[in-house]
């Protein structure tokens, strides 16, 4: 990942020039007929690059996708950050290792900060001028520069830094007592301090340490801000491995998210080996068009399951990823635990509002699991639009159940159809009425072992 | 037994105009309602182990074996406490008999089905429900309470849930849906 060049502040005299080739792109556009949207003062940025970065910069190849427009569009293409520093695009997460005792750094340049004010304010600008009267554009054009001059030098912007650990170090032997240490984030938003770090003073910076395998943190920008993520020394007896982390920056909301309050999630009923759990009802209102549109943008919600004695996921409770890597089940839209772990939207229930309901088998009898949710998003949504503020997904606090000891006990759903059309407990029971009972209840009842207990209906 | 309801409730005028109907604020679908969930509450009882620990459940099915073929002590199964008829066996003998699932506890129908039941169906078909001073109403019924007290369909063990997890997802919705439209300018 090399770079070419520190990073430079333009000078007053390049400001000067810079503001005079502006005003000349501004005239040539206005002049072919006021396409002139996006020209406002990102320009300037680029034209200082320009003037001062004549060698062509070699970029990581996992910087920002090579765009071949560049001048008058407002996107700064050529890193400037130092060598070992990764720059961040908004909304667009990374992942990477970290070793312990060894900080990974980042950058979130103020370019890429500020480039949707920038624009949004160029914009308007230049359309103010866009009515005048040509004879007055060039002192119009002046007027609104050192406009946009002060504007960013004051301009400041809250920006939201979001990261998750996806794996971290086994456990050695039989260490069950001591979970994996947390990794840490250190932002500076002072170009003194472009790695902060465990070595720098910590007046220089701020820390926070992850919580469960996940960090938030949101700090004033007026400039680049830079980051880094620190893994401790991991006690090497008890620990082997290393770290493996998302992060992204957002300057709309985290990207990652946690709540550490109640989720809501209820835990409908279990039996020796299966649960039920559902989300409560995902609108308040019975509108008809609105529930529809929620049942038609399908599941959004996943679910993870993990014995209460397990260690597997301790660490990373608040990790989406991390819970993806490490629970025992995880209930999703196109999963990979089969039967054992499914999810499906549902009307049922008083009211009729819908609700997402997950089904997991194969769990142990008389045993405590935590049932944790995570938000992950509509199909769409994921799929149109992965990189958002938001896409990484938010993870709610962890749900007890427990399963029942008893093998005849079982959740009866369509099986208990199966049975009843079976042992023709009724002659001539209509179809209808028998599929209308078995969508209003959904519980546990005593049950044959011979009898399969069948999953729910797709 | 939906079969016998729903002959005797056609014998109902359902369609007629509203002086000849059995009710001005019910009619026949609100009392086919109300069944259904009765009858699914008390045919199919909700049940936990033998073992359980829920105070508000109630000693089902005493004298058979367990699947496994073994069989209460002989001290719990003549315990004065478990010697009323109601905890010898289920109330839906058919449980007994072709399901056989051994000692379990229910949770009771909540008291409030049965009264939809009464208040929703026309008085022709004499429904009726047992009333909590009554002996028979802790056979057959429980009272609603904090937590899982008595069954109903949609009932849950949990049943504290916070509102919260709507509303974040609004503003979740709202957060994207602003930067969606950031993104299409």
């Amino acid at each position: 990942m090399m770079h070419s060049g520190p990073h430079q502040l333009p000078s007053a005299a390049s400001r000067g020039a810079s503001l005079l080739l502006i005003y000349l792109n501004l005239i040539l556009l206005l002049s072919q007929g006021g396409v002139a949207a996006d020209v406002g003062e990102s320009p300037s940025l680029l034209l200082d690059e320009q003037e001062l970065d004549e060698t062509i910069s070699k970029r990581s190849p996992l910087e920002a996708l090579y765009e071949p427009i560049f001048g008058i569009f407002g996107r700064s293409i050529t890193g400037r950050a130092p060598p070992g520093v990764t720059g961040l695009l908004n909304n667009v997460r990374e992942n990477r290792n970290v070793r312990p005792g060894t900080l990974q750094s980042f950058v979130f340049e103020s370019s890429r900060i500020f480039e949707r004010t920038d624009d949004a304010q160029g914009r308007e600008g230049s359309n103010a001028t866009a009515n005048g009267n040509d004879a007055w554009d060039g002192v119009e054009e002046g007027g609104n520069a050192d406009l946009e001059v002060s504007r960013r030098q004051n301009r400041s912007k809250t920006i939201y830094i979001s990261a998750t650990t996806c794996l971290q170090p086994q456990r050695r032997g039989n260490n069950t007592s001591v979970d994996p240490p947390q990794l840490t984030l250190y932002v500076s938003t002072s170009s003194n301090n472009e790695q902060p770090g465990p070595d720098e003073s910590s007046s220089a910076q701020d820390s926070k340490v992850f919580d469960e395998g996940a960090v938030i943190y949101n700090v004033n920008a007026t400039a680049d801000v830079f980051f880094g993520i620190a893994a401790p020394a991991s006690n090497q007896s008890m620990f082997e491995g290393e770290w493996n982390f998302d992060i992204a920056v957002s300057t709309e909301d985290y990207y990652h998210n946690y709540d550490t309050g109640p989720s809501g999630v209820l835990w409908v009923d279990s039996d020796s080996s299966a649960a039920l759990l559902q989300t409560p009802n995902l609108t308040d209102t019975a509108d008809p068009s609105t529930v529809q549109r929620v049942m038609d943008d399908g599941p959004q919600y996943v679910m993870f399951v993990d014995d209460e004695d397990s260690t597997a996921s301790r660490g990373v409770r608040h990790s989406m990823c991390g819970l993806t890597n490490y629970a025992r089940l995880a209930a999703r839209v196109g999963g990979t635990f089969g039967d054992n772990a499914t999810t499906v939207m549902t009307t049922r229930g008083p009211g009729g509002f819908p609700k997402q309901q997950f089904h997991f088998n194969g769990l142990n009898s008389s045993t405590w699991y935590w049932g944790i949710l995570a938000y992950a998003g509509s199909e769409s949504q994921r799929r149109q639009a992965p990189d958002r503020a938001g896409g990484g997904g938010e993870v709610f606090q962890a749900v007890p159940f427990e399963t029942k000891e008893g093998e005849p006990i079982r959740i009866a759903a369509a099986g208990y159809k199966r049975e009843r059309q079976q042992a023709d407990l009724e002659q001539g029971t209509t179809a209808k009425s028998s599929r209308t009972w078995n969508s209003a209840t959904r519980q546990s009842m005593p049950y044959p072992p011979t009898m399969s207990v069948s999953t729910l209906p797709s | 037994m939906y079969r016998n309801f729903e002959r005797h409730l056609a014998q109902e005028a359902c369609e007629a105009p509203s002086h000849q109907r059995y009710s001005l604020a019910r009619g026949c679908s609100d009392c086919e309602q109300s069944y259904k969930k009765w009858l699914c509450s008390v045919t199919i009882p909700r049940c936990e182990d033998f073992s359980g620990e829920n105070p508000h459940s109630l000693v089902r099915n005493l004298d058979q074996a367990f699947p496994n073929g073994s069989m209460l002590p002989e001290e719990i199964r003549q315990s004065d406490e478990f010697q009323a008829g109601k905890h010898r066996r289920s109330r839906n003998a058919r449980i007994d008999d072709e399901v056989a699932p051994g000692p379990y506890r229910e949770i009771l129908p909540c008291e409030d089905l049965c009264y939809d039941l009464v208040r929703d169906c026309p008085a022709s078909l004499a429904f009726s429900c047992p009333r909590p001073f009554q002996d028979q109403f802790n056979s057959s019924y429980a009272r609603r309470g904090g937590g899982l007290t008595c069954n109903y369909p949609g009932s849950v063990h949990n049943p504290n849930s916070s509102p919260g997890l709507a509303l974040s997802r609004l503003l979740l919705t709202t957060v994207v849906s602003v930067v969606l439209g950031l993104v299409s300018l």
